[in-house]
Formats: structure tokens, C-alpha cells, sequence
């Protein structure tokens, strides 16, 4: 009997890990969904704030140029999760990169239209940039384009 | 007021974790207008920054005060530096 006890109780300790490890997925399932409907929402709003040329350079090559409004330099944004503006000098090789976005949890594409809006704006690119931490001695693939 | 000014409606985007979310107005009421500018005041309380245009082809400009006139504006939470 007291076997038969031990054999019910360990069966209904497999069934709960059994029901949690279910519900675990279900709940991850739901996160990664909304996670890529916000990507695919960001993605809209950052190819509305974009000119045809910088939608079609973001198409093909995952990043963009932007003129500063202010200063008129040129900025390069790539499609990256972190240190992803590099500033151009006029030679169009890369002077140093730049780290700074939009606080929160907010999607890639965001942190690239909020990154831009900031940038080509002559009263908002001064700030963006006192906020902006510099980088020089990164080099990925992509920033040596 | 010509029908072209009475049709006339704003978009707010708002950058959150969704993606964004989307807050409209129609020139003509004037309810939804003191919504529109009860949200735009209270983001930019905490730190937000606005950027709106005339149509969709113009860049957009900082702006510091609601102006229901515009028909597009992009709410952008603080820069951080990384």
C-alpha cells in the first residue's frame, strides 16, 4: 500500500513539472510573438520616417546615411544592437562610432528612427550627441564598409 | 472652415515595447484634441521628445508644444548614452 502511495504521489510530481514545462512554452510562445509583431510595428514606423534613398540604401545594405541638422556631418545608422551610428568624415571612412538610443525596451527599428529623428534635426542632434558615448576602437565588419 | 480642414486628422506615435502605439485626432473635435495634448504634455513630463511635420514628406522638427494643425508626430523616450 505504502508503495502504491509513493507511486501516485511521484505521478502527480511528473504531472505538474509536466503541466509547468507546458505552460512555460505557452508563455514563451506568446512573449516571441508579441516580441516579432512590435518588430514588424517598429519596422513600419522606422521605413515611414525614411526618404526614398535611405529606404532603399536600409533595404539593401541594413543601414542608412543621415546629414546632421546642425552640423551636416554624416552619420551612418546600422541595423545593430549596440554602438550602431558611425560618424563619417569626408573622406567616407569611419571617424569614430557613437552609442546612444531611445531609453526602455523599445525594438531595433525604434531605437533606429529615434536615432534618426534625433540625428537630422538641427536643435536635437547637439543633445543626442552630449548624451552619446563615444567609440574608437571597434571594428565589426560592417563599420569598416 | 472648407471640408478639406474639417477632414483634416493627426497621428501620435508613441514608441513603447509594442512597437508603438498610435493615438489619432481629428482637427474638428475638440475632445479629441485635449487628449491628444494631455498625452503629448504628460510624455514629454517624463522625458520624452516630439518630432512633427506637416505632411509625411517633410522632415520632422523638434517641437515643444502640441499643435493639432500637424499631421504627424513621433514620441521618442530620452536618449541614454551607452
Amino acid at each position: 500500500m505504502r508503495g502504491l502511495d509513493q507511486a501516485t504521489a511521484l505521478c502527480k510530481r511528473v504531472a505538474g513539472w509536466i503541466h509547468a514545462a507546458l505552460l512555460a512554452k505557452e508563455r514563451w510562445n506568446r512573449q516571441a510573438m508579441q516580441k516579432a509583431r512590435a518588430e514588424q510595428r517598429s519596422l513600419l514606423l522606422l521605413l515611414a520616417q525614411l526618404n526614398d534613398e535611405q529606404r532603399c540604401e536600409f533595404k539593401a545594405h541594413g543601414y542608412f546615411y543621415v546629414t546632421g541638422g546642425g552640423s551636416r556631418d554624416r552619420y551612418r545608422i546600422r541595423l545593430d544592437s549596440a554602438v550602431n551610428i558611425d560618424l563619417l568624415g569626408a573622406d567616407g571612412k569611419v571617424r569614430y562610432h557613437l552609442c546612444a538610443r531611445p531609453a526602455g525596451e523599445i525594438p531595433m527599428y525604434d531605437v533606429m528612427a529615434g536615432q534618426l529623428l534625433f540625428l537630422q534635426d538641427r536643435a536635437s542632434e547637439a543633445h543626442f550627441l552630449a548624451q552619446a558615448k563615444k567609440h574608437v576602437t571597434l571594428s565589426f565588419p560592417a563599420m569598416l564598409r | 472652415m472648407d471640408s478639406a480642414t474639417r477632414q483634416h486628422t493627426g497621428v501620435m506615435n508613441i514608441m513603447d515595447e509594442t512597437g508603438h502605439r498610435q493615438l489619432q485626432w481629428n482637427i474638428s473635435d475638440p475632445k479629441q484634441i485635449a487628449a491628444a495634448r494631455k498625452t503629448f504634455d504628460r510624455l514629454i513630463l517624463r522625458g520624452h521628445t516630439a518630432f512633427g511635420a506637416n505632411s509625411g514628406s517633410d522632415l520632422k522638427r523638434t517641437i515643444t508644444a502640441f499643435d493639432p494643425t500637424l499631421e504627424e508626430v513621433v514620441m521618442v523616450p530620452r536618449i541614454v548614452g551607452g
